[in-house]
C-alpha cells in the first residue's frame, strides 16, 4: 500500500482485554432497592390465561393454469394480484444426463459456470443431481426484464470464454468454502453413511478436481433444454401475459437433444460404521448429527414424516429445541433438516454442542427419536407440530418467490402443481398413529447413523453413547 | 378511547404527497399512536397480505452494556423467552408454534433489541398477551437456573457465530479500531465477561431499559386497525415503567487514524477489509453511502471490475451498516489464489479515491433504481414492512422510497470524499495461516498519526 513518507507509529500488539472496557457514555443501571420492578395491571383476569386461538384462516384459492410453448417449454402460472410484483423460476430436470456424478459435483460446477446470473440482477441459480434452477423476481411493470434475466442465463448472453474461465475459478473457491470445515464434514459423512460413496445422493469428496469447461459445456448442451424444463411464474400477471412474454424471451430456445430421464433406485443402506467420528481441532464445539433416510415426497407417509421431523427438531417447540437447548442447555444451534429428492428423502437431526454436554446432547436426540417409535405422540404436541408445518407452508405461500418455489418443487418431484394447495389438508389429516408408524418405518434403530465431528480427545468419550462404538473416519467418511 | 397526547390527537398519519420524482408504486397507510404510558404504536394494515407480523422494539442494545458487563443486553434478550409472571418457561415458543406462527426470533443490535414474530391472521390477541406479559413482568420470573443456562447459550452462540467461524473476528477487530474504547459501539465479542453477569444486573437492566416508555410496537399485515388499537390498549395500557435514562451526548467527532491490522486465520482464503466511521442512520450522508456501496461492489460495481474481473479477488462486498449514533462503512474482498493482500488493498484504496473525484450520472441512476426496487420488494411481506418501520427513525415518509431518488452523483461524490478518507479508517489484512485460529488472531497493528 502506498504511503506518504511518515514515521510509523511504534508497533503495537493488540492483546485481549484483561480488564473491562470503560463505558463513560453508557448510563448506569438502576439497581433500585433490590426488588424487581413491579408493573401492575388492572385486569388480572385478562392476564391469567392465554387468549383462545383463532381458527385457522382459510387460504385464498389460487388460480393455477399452464400452457406449453412451441419449443416444448412448459409454462405454469399462478396469479396473485395483491402486490405489483412477479417471481419466475425455471426448473430443468437433469436426472440421467450425467452418470456417476457423485453428490452432484459436476452439477455444482455446471450451475456456477453456466447458470451464473446477469450482473446486477436479483437472480439465483443452482444445479443438483436432479435439477437445475434459476429464480428471479421484480416489479410486474418489468415483466420483460424479469423473464429476460432467465433468458440471459439460458442463452449465456454476453458470456465470453474469459468469463467462463473466471467463473470456473470462482466456482472452485466456492466449492472449497462450502464443502470445507466441520459442518461440511458432518454433511459428507452423513450422506456417505446413507447412500454410499458412489451414489448421486451422496456428497462430493472434498477438494475434488473441478471438471473442465469442455465437460461442462457438453453437460449443458445435453441437459439444459426446453423440453425438460418448466417455467413457473407467480404474481400480478395473467396466464396470457405471462405466456406471451415467455414466448418473446425464451421462444428461441431449442433442444440440442432430448435427454432420457434415467433414475436408479437408491441403494440399500450403505455399510460402514453406525457412528463415524471425524477429528477436527480448530473448533470449540462438538458437532453431532443423527441421520436416516425417509420417504419420497409423493409417498403416502410423506406428510407424517414431515411431522416427525417437526416434533424432533423444529425451531420453536420440539424435542431438540425444548429439551436439548432450553432444558439441558447443551447447544445453541440444534435442529432438523430434510433433504428431498424425487424418489427418497433424508433427515438430519443435528446440533453444535458444548464439549461437556455433547454426549448427553446426542443421546438426547437418540432418545427423542426412540420416544416417537415407542409411543404415540400426545395430542397437544401433534397439533402444535402440524400447525407449525402449516405455518411454514403459509410463510412460503405468502410471497411470489416462495409460492414459485413450492410449485417448482412439486414439478421437480413429479407432483401436480395444484397439489401445493392440498398441503394444508395433508398435514391436518396426520394422526398420532401415522406419526408412530412413520417413525418406526424410517427411524428404527438399524436405520439410524450418527456422525460426530470435533476434538479427538473428546470423541473418545463418544463410546458412552448407547448406540455403538465410534469409528474414526476421514472427512469423506472413509474408515481410518 | 385513547386520550389526546400533547395538544393534538395522535390520529391517523397518511403518507405525504408523492415526492417530486416518480411516485412510489405502493404506499400503504401507516398509523402512529402513543399510549399514556409512553408505548409507541405503529400500525400498517393491508388486507392484501396473508398474515400479520409484530415487532416489539426496545430502545436498548449491546451498546448499552455497562462496564464489565459485556453481553448483558444479549443475555436479557435470551431470558425474555424463559417466561414471565403468567407465561411458563418455554411456553412463549410453544404457544406461537401452536398458533402456526413463524419467524419467532429476537435480535440484539447495537442500538436496539427487536422481538419479532409472524402469525396467521386473527392471532394478535395471543401475541399481545405474550409480549405485554414479558414487557411488564419479566424480572420476577428470572432465576439463577435460567440465568446460568442462558449465559451458557450466549457463550455457545459466540462460538457458533464468531470463534468457530472462518474469519469471525475480523469485523469486530475493525469496529474496535474505528470506534475508540470509550465509544458505546466499541465492542468486544469475547464472552469472557458473561459469567460475571448476576441476577441483580439482569433485574436492574430490565428496570432501566425494558418498559413501555422505551418500546415501540409495530404491527404490519392483515388486521383490523381499530380493533388492534383497542387490543393494544387493553394489554399494554396498564403497564407502568420508568422512562429510559438519557444517554450522555457523544463527542461530535473523534480521532481515527489510518490503522493497519494484520491477522492470521486458519482458513482457505485470505481477506482484506476496509472500514470507516460514517454518518448515523438517516443523517446526511447515510443514504448517499448506501448508493456508494452499490456502485463499489454490486455485480456491475467498480470493485467487481477492478478486482473480481481481473482475477485479484474472488468476491467483494460493500455496505453502510447504519445505526442511530454512528455507522460503519465497509468493503471486504476475498483474495484470489496467489494474489497479494496489499495489492488488493491498493486497488480498493485507489477505487475509493477515484469515487471521491467522480461519480457518473448513469451509475448513480442505476444504483437509485436498484435500491428503490429492493425496497419495493421488501414490502411484499408483512415482516419486511414491519422490519422497515421498526428500523426507520421517521414516520413522516415511512416507506422512504423517495429517499434515494433525490440523490445526485455530486452528492455521492461529496460524501465519499469527506467520509471515506484514508486518515480515518481501519484496514484489516487476514492472512490464510494454519498457525492462527479459524476466526483469526491479530499479530500486528500499525497506526499512522497525522
Amino acid at each position: 500500500m502506498r504511503r506518504t513518507a511518515r514515521a510509523l507509529a511504534p508497533l503495537l500488539l493488540v492483546t485481549s482485554c484483561a480488564t473491562p472496557v470503560r463505558r463513560p457514555y453508557v448510563p448506569p443501571l438502576d439497581y433500585g432497592s433490590g426488588t424487581p420492578v413491579e408493573a401492575t395491571s388492572e385486569d388480572a383476569a385478562l392476564r391469567a390465561s392465554a387468549p383462545p386461538l383463532a381458527p385457522e384462516a382459510p387460504v385464498r384459492p389460487a388460480s393455477i393454469r399452464e400452457t406449453r410453448l412451441a419449443n416444448g417449454l412448459r409454462v405454469v402460472v399462478l396469479e396473485r394480484h395483491g402486490f405489483p410484483a412477479v417471481a419466475a423460476r425455471l426448473t430443468t430436470d437433469t436426472r440421467g444426463i450425467e452418470e456417476g456424478d457423485v453428490g452432484g459435483r459436476r452439477a455444482y460446477y455446471l450451475g456456477h459456470v453456466f447458470l451464473s446470473p446477469s450482473p446486477g440482477a436479483p437472480t439465483s441459480a443452482d444445479c443438483s443431481v436432479t435439477a437445475c434452477r434459476v429464480a428471479t423476481h421484480g416489479p410486474t411493470s418489468r415483466l420483460d426484464e424479469v423473464l429476460g434475466r432467465i433468458a440471459d442465463v439460458v442463452f449465456a448472453t454476453g458470456v465470453t470464454p474469459e468469463v467462463l474461465e473466471r467463473r470456473l475459478a470462482q466456482a472452485r473457491h466456492a466449492f472449497d468454502v462450502e464443502h470445507a470445515g466441520p459442518g461440511g464434514a458432518v454433511i459428507r459423512n452423513g450422506a456417505a453413511m446413507l447412500f454410499g460413496h458412489t451414489h448421486r445422493y451422496g456428497q462430493p469428496p472434498p477438494r475434488a478436481d473441478a471438471p473442465t469447461l469442455a465437460e461442462l459445456q457438453a453437460l449443458r448442451d445435453r441437459g439444459i433444454v426446453p423440453r425438460a424444463s418448466t417455467l413457473v411464474i407467480v404474481g400480478d400477471v395473467t396466464l396470457d401475459a405471462a405466456a406471451a412474454q415467455a414466448e418473446r424471451s425464451l421462444g428461441e430456445w431449442r433442444d440440442v437433444r432430448v435427454p432420457e430421464v434415467e433414475t436408479e433406485p437408491p441403494p440399500a443402506a450403505a455399510g460402514g460404521p453406525r457412528i463415524a467420528a471425524f477429528h477436527v481441532r480448530v473448533v470449540r464445539q462438538i458437532l453431532g448429527a443423527v441421520v436416516a433416510r425417509g420417504p419420497a415426497p409423493g409417498d403416502a407417509d410423506a406428510a407424517a414424516f414431515e411431522v416427525v421431523g417437526q416434533l424432533l427438531g423444529a425451531p420453536l417447540a420440539s424435542i431438540a429445541y425444548q429439551h436439548i437447548r432450553e432444558e439441558m442447555g447443551a447447544a445453541y444451534s440444534v435442529g432438523v433438516s430434510v433433504q428431498r429428492y424425487p424418489d427418497v428423502s433424508s433427515l438430519m437431526l443435528a446440533g453444535s454442542f458444548d464439549r461437556e454436554k455433547a454426549i448427553d446432547g446426542v443421546q438426547g436426540l437418540l432418545d427423542g427419536i426412540r420416544s416417537l417409535r415407542e409411543a404415540e405422540v400426545g395430542p397437544e404436541a401433534l397439533e402444535q407440530a402440524k400447525r407449525s408445518l402449516a405455518g411454514a407452508w403459509r410463510r412460503a405461500r405468502s410471497t411470489d418467490a416462495g409460492t414459485a418455489r413450492l410449485l417448482a418443487d412439486a414439478v421437480e418431484f413429479g407432483l401436480s402443481p395444484s397439489s401445493i394447495d392440498e398441503q394444508l389438508a395433508r398435514y391436518a389429516s396426520v394422526t398420532a398413529a401415522d406419526v408412530r408408524r412413520a417413525a418406526r418405518a424410517y427411524l428404527g434403530i438399524g436405520a439410524l447413523r450418527v456422525v460426530l465431528v470435533g476434538d479427538p480427545e473428546f470423541l473418545v468419550t463418544a463410546q458412552a453413547l448407547r448406540f455403538g462404538v465410534p469409528v474414526r473416519v476421514d472427512d469423506y467418511g472413509r474408515e481410518l | 378511547m385513547l386520550p389526546a397526547i400533547a395538544t393534538a390527537l395522535a390520529g391517523i398519519v397518511v403518507l405525504a404527497a408523492a415526492p417530486a420524482f416518480a411516485a412510489p408504486p405502493l404506499a400503504p397507510p401507516v398509523q402512529e399512536h402513543v399510549l399514556p404510558n409512553g408505548l409507541h404504536l405503529v400500525l400498517a394494515p393491508d388486507d392484501a397480505l396473508e398474515d400479520v407480523s409484530v415487532i416489539v422494539r426496545y430502545g436498548v442494545g449491546s451498546a448499552d452494556d455497562p462496564e464489565g458487563k459485556d453481553g448483558l443486553a444479549h443475555v436479557v434478550e435470551h431470558l425474555m423467552f424463559d417466561g414471565s409472571r403468567h407465561v411458563g418457561s418455554g411456553e412463549h415458543a410453544r404457544r406461537i408454534a401452536q398458533a402456526g406462527g413463524w419467524d419467532l426470533n429476537a435480535i440484539t443490535f447495537l442500538d436496539r433489541t427487536e422481538y419479532v414474530v409472524t402469525v396467521p391472521p386473527g392471532q394478535l390477541p395471543l401475541v399481545f398477551w405474550l409480549e405485554s406479559d414479558r414487557m411488564g413482568f419479566l424480572a420476577e420470573r428470572v432465576d439463577q437456573t435460567a440465568l446460568d443456562r442462558e449465559r451458557e447459550l450466549v457463550r455457545y452462540e459466540a462460538s457458533d457465530r464468531v470463534f468457530d467461524r472462518a474469519l469471525g473476528t475480523v469485523g469486530a477487530t475493525a469496529l474496535q479500531e474505528i470506534f475508540p474504547p470509550w465509544h458505546p459501539y466499541h465492542r468486544n465479542p469475547d464472552p469472557r465477561w458473561v459469567p460475571s453477569i448476576t441476577l441483580a444486573d439482569v433485574r436492574a437492566f430490565v428496570r432501566t431499559w425494558y418498559g413501555p416508555a422505551n418500546a415501540t410496537l409495530v404491527v404490519a399485515g392483515r388486521f383490523d386497525a381499530p380493533q388492534t388499537l383497542a387490543l393494544a390498549e387493553r394489554y399494554f395500557g396498564g403497564l407502568r415503567g420508568s422512562p429510559p435514562p438519557v444517554r450522555p451526548a457523544l463527542p461530535a467527532a473523534w480521532d481515527v487514524h489510518d490503522v493497519l491490522v494484520q491477522m492470521q486465520a486458519n482458513v482457505w482464503r485470505a481477506q482484506v477489509t476496509f472500514m470507516w466511521p460514517t454518518p448515523a442512520l438517516e443523517q446526511p450522508g447515510d443514504a448517499e453511502l448506501d448508493v456508494a456501496a452499490l456502485l463499489l461492489a454490486d455485480r456491475r460495481g467498480r470493485l467487481q471490475a477492478e478486482l473480481v474481473d481481473r482475477g485479484l479477488a474472488v468476491s467483494v462486498h460493500a455496505g453502510q451498516a447504519s445505526y442511530r449514533r454512528a455507522s460503519a462503512f465497509y468493503v471486504t474482498a476475498a483474495v484470489a489464489d496467489k494474489q497479494s493482500l496489499t495489492g488488493v488493498a491498493d486497488v480498493i484504496d485507489r477505487v475509493v479515491k477515484a469515487m471521491a473525484r467522480e461519480v457518473r450520472v448513469e451509475d448513480c441512476a442505476r444504483a437509485r433504481e436498484e435500491l428503490a426496487e429492493s425496497r419495493l420488494m421488501r414490502m411484499e411481506t408483512s415482516m419486511g414492512r414491519a422490519r422497515h418501520l421498526s428500523a426507520t427513525t421517521s414516520l413522516t415518509s415511512p416507506w422512504e422510497l423517495s429517499r434515494y431518488e433525490r440523490i445526485q452523483p455530486e452528492d455521492v461524490r461529496r460524501v465519499v470524499a469527506t467520509a471515506l478518507v484514508p486518515n480515518r479508517r481501519a484496514v484489516v489484512l487476514a492472512y490464510a495461516d494454519p498457525r492462527g485460529p479459524i476466526s483469526g488472531r491479530v499479530f500486528s497493528r500499525k497506526e499512522w498519526l497525522p
